[in-house]
């Protein structure tokens, strides 16, 4: 469905050229579910936007369905995103002044169908996220749970071929994040549809079966998640004690979050870890469990370690054995 | 559809922001609303005065002045020299109509009996044959005359007073009190070219062809005197009956007492003679010739036309021409312009604080003209609320300023009065009030809408400048 060769986008920002994406390559199948997380200011919303014909690359080639995205003029995007792309926004971005239903409707408006049908169409589109009985509702009168799930009925009013998601569960308490990522999880596959989900949330992150790491606008990792203690692991190259550093601080920097990385043996991590908190060591590890002692003194075990940040975040690294 | 749902939710979601916006516009279109009926009502009251003839379906007014001259000017000696200066044929003309001028109170009665009379003097023209008419008629230009006569109706009452007779007359005791007004004889028959026409009877009815004991009265005078229709009034001892009120235009030979006209030359003494003739020129480009041709037919004759007769208006009627002209002009163009410059800035930051939603809507495939459209259409929507709120502020505005402001008032000033010359008064020069209205005609309207619908749109141009130029990237990156 994408296939992104060495996909660069800069911004100008006064004098300063800012690089967004840095050489991407990416190939993402039809019907594939797909998260891209990374930390702030990584690239994920960009490459997003650029996944979604909101933008143009600044280098590279971006194929969608075998139509180079780089040449498409405006109107052809625009009719792309109409016919092929859904989307749903972390703030859920519905018009406060329509109801749920027309907030779906507005999204089928340009289709030009008949009043009837759209209206059809957007009712059918909330009963599939259980809203049915809220068509009438303002945003206004909906909880940020079902603002989300009208977003989704909105990306999906015209049977898009892929839904893109920019951080979904990231205004919704947990309850109604394990609501959200249920649907989108469902919608993944479903008739050859390709969800790809940008987050934060390790957790949500976790549900897709592939999961894009992307640091500086570059992937960091790609590849399947492995699960342990109910996280994923990604994989953080050998040795790389400066990405290390970025990516503790990343994690640290999200509460109630937990990262996951998987490094080799070696005594980077205690550097980093210094590094990252003013040089006092924060991390006390153990091997998965509650055995603690410094990463400095202790040994990352064949399994890997886990650790608990100030905030009591497990944080685990994960040794891959190989 | 669903967009002027869209449109239409919009509008009364933010509700608060878009009445300001239309209160903004509505202030604008008001004040033109309002200037314009006014400066119309105005325009209006001058066509009364202005065109004073065209009300009565004549181009020229001939008549024959007495130039009397300035005294301080040996060139125009004036006074009895002037007089002495006529045509022997004329002074002894005068004479005749003028005997009426010179009273002996001894005619009267004895002294402190009571009396009353009526005496018939000149008003400001001299009689010349009523068959100048008939020459005028035969001037090729010349579609149709009109005759007429004026004179001032002095009436006199009170009790005779003691004369001692000697060198030096003198009189004593006696309580004499006199009052005027201005009489006119018109062709009864004709009802659409006179000093007065049927068109100016504003209640009962216009004088019947060969009615010997009818009068239309002015309203002013009819109000002055307290007569209404059906009444009846005395005149030189003959009572006529009040068939209608008529409000004639002024800065003509404007009177109070409208006769037939054979029945006023027998009763002024003037039989066979006139001193108005109104003239309708067959085409509008021959009146200018057809002054100098007229005038050329009797010495002293001169032909007034519609612009000259304006000219010697004057008073609170002309200041509003200028007041409704300019300054109303100036201030509504101002008040438009500003209007819209708020509106605009208004609708700019109303985008400005959707840049989310548009942005989505862009997202969801919109395409930069469906936003334009739907921004333009949220502003076509201002333009017409701004319009229903500005033609009720506007028609409020116009009826305020009607009521509150007094009357305005047209004096036609009086080249000459040959009355005042034997000693009569003449009394004021014809003056005329006029309630100023604020007529607001379906094109005012048309125009006030039409405005107001260009003003939100041209405020609303602004706006969707800024939404055609949004990118739905940069939209939605603004939220990260």
């Amino acid at each position: 469905m994408y296939a992104l060769r060495d996909v660069t986008r800069a911004f100008s920002s006064g004098d300063r050229r800012v690089e967004a994406l840095a050489g991407i390559d990416l190939e993402i199948a039809a019907g594939e579910h797909l998260a891209i997380t990374g930390p702030s200011g990584s690239g994920k919303t960009t490459l997003l936007q650029l996944l979604g014909a909101l933008d143009r690359p600044s280098g590279g080639t971006l194929d969608f369905e075998g139509r180079a995205l780089n040449g498409l003029r405006e109107r052809d995007l625009t009719a792309l995103r109409l016919e092929r792309i859904g989307f749903v926004f972390q703030q859920f971005n519905l018009v406060p002044t329509l109801s749920a239903r027309g907030n779906v409707e507005a999204a089928l408006d340009p289709l030009g169908l008949r009043a009837r049908d759209r209206r059809a169409r957007a009712a059918e589109r909330l009963a599939e996220v259980g809203l049915a009985d809220r068509a009438g509702h303002l945003p206004s009168q909906l909880s940020g749970g079902e603002q989300q799930r009208v977003a989704i009925a909105r990306a999906l009013a015209t049977e898009p071929h892929v839904v893109l998601a920019d951080e979904p569960t990231g205004n919704l308490d947990r309850a109604s994040a394990e609501v959200v990522a249920g649907l989108l999880e469902a919608l993944a596959g479903e008739g050859g549809r390709t969800v790809v989900v940008v987050t934060h949330d390790a957790d949500l992150a976790a549900r897709a079966p592939r999961v894009v790491l992307l640091q500086d606008g570059r992937v960091l990792s790609d590849g399947e998640a492995r699960s342990l203690v109910s996280l994923r692991a990604v994989e953080l190259p050998v040795g790389d004690v400066a990405t290390a550093e970025r990516w503790y601080a990343y994690v640290l920097g999200v509460p109630a979050a937990a990262g996951v990385v998987t490094l080799g043996r070696g005594a980077e991590i205690r550097l980093v870890l210094g590094a990252a908190r003013g040089g006092r060591t924060l991390i006390e590890t153990s091997d998965l469990g509650s055995v603690r002692g410094r990463l400095d003194e202790g040994e990352a075990t064949s399994e890997g370690l886990v650790a608990r940040d100030p905030w009591g975040n497990a944080l685990v690294f994960v040794h891959r054995s190989e | 559809m669903f967009r002027l749902g869209y449109i239409a939710r919009e509008l009364w979601g933010r509700r608060g922001r878009a009445l300001l916006t239309a209160l903004g516009l509505a202030l604008g279109i008001g004040l033109v609303v309002a200037v314009t009926s006014l400066s119309r009502g105005v325009e209006a009251a001058q066509e009364q005065v202005f065109a004073p003839l065209a009300g009565i379906g004549t181009d020229l007014l001939v008549s024959r002045p007495i130039e009397l001259g300035d005294p301080s000017d040996p060139a125009r000696p004036g006074g009895l020299a002037a007089f002495a200066s006529l045509p022997r044929e004329e002074q002894e003309a005068l004479r005749q109509e003028n005997e009426d001028a010179f009273v002996d109170p001894s005619d009267l009665g004895e002294p402190g009996d009571e009396f009353a009379a009526d005496s018939f003097l000149p008003a400001t023209q001299l009689t010349f044959p009523e068959a100048l008419g008939t020459a005028v008629s035969r001037v090729p230009e010349v579609a149709a005359v009109g005759r007429a006569l004026t004179v001032l109706l002095v009436h006199a009452e009170g009790t005779v007073p003691e004369q001692t007779r000697g060198q030096r007359p003198s009189f004593r005791g006696g309580d004499i009190r006199i009052s005027t007004a201005a009489v006119a004889g018109v062709e009864a028959g004709r009802r659409d070219l006179g000093l007065i026409t049927a068109a100016q009877v504003t209640r009962g009815r216009f004088l019947r062809a060969g009615a010997r004991r009818e009068a239309v009265l002015a309203e002013s005078y009819a109000a002055r005197r307290e007569l209404e229709v059906g009444d009846s009034f005395e005149l030189d001892g003959r009572r006529f009956a009040v068939a209608g009120l008529a409000r004639p235009p002024i800065g003509t030979q404007a009177a109070d007492i409208y006769l037939d006209l054979p029945v006023l030359q027998r009763l002024s003494d003037r039989e066979g003679r006139v001193n108005l003739l109104l003239v309708r020129a067959r085409s509008a480009a021959g009146v200018g010739p057809l002054s100098g041709r007229v005038e050329s037919l009797l010495p002293g004759i001169v032909a007034a036309s519609s612009q000259e007769l304006a000219a010697t208006v004057e008073g609170s009627l002309v200041g509003a021409d200028d007041l409704s002209e300019r300054l109303g002009l100036l201030l509504a163009i101002v008040a438009l312009v500003a209007s819209v410059g708020i509106a605009a800035l208004l609708v700019l930051g109303n985008v400005g604080k959707r840049t989310r939603e548009l942005g989505t809507l862009r997202a969801l495939g919109w395409t930069r003209r469906r936003v334009v459209a739907l921004v333009m259409g949220e502003s076509l929507g201002l333009g017409i609320a701004g319009a229903v709120l500005g033609t009720a502020i506007g028609l409020g505005a116009a009826a305020l300023v009607a009521a509150v402001v007094p009357p305005l008032e047209a004096t036609a000033a009086r080249p000459v009065d040959v009355g005042s010359l034997f000693g009569a008064a003449a009394g004021e020069p014809p003056t005329a009030e006029i309630e100023l209205a604020a007529p607001v005609e379906p094109g005012l309207l048309a125009l006030a809408i039409g405005l107001a619908v260009l003003a939100g749109l041209l405020a609303g141009a602004a706006g969707a400048v800024r939404a055609a130029r949004l990118r739905p990237a940069e939209a939605l990156r603004r939220l990260d």
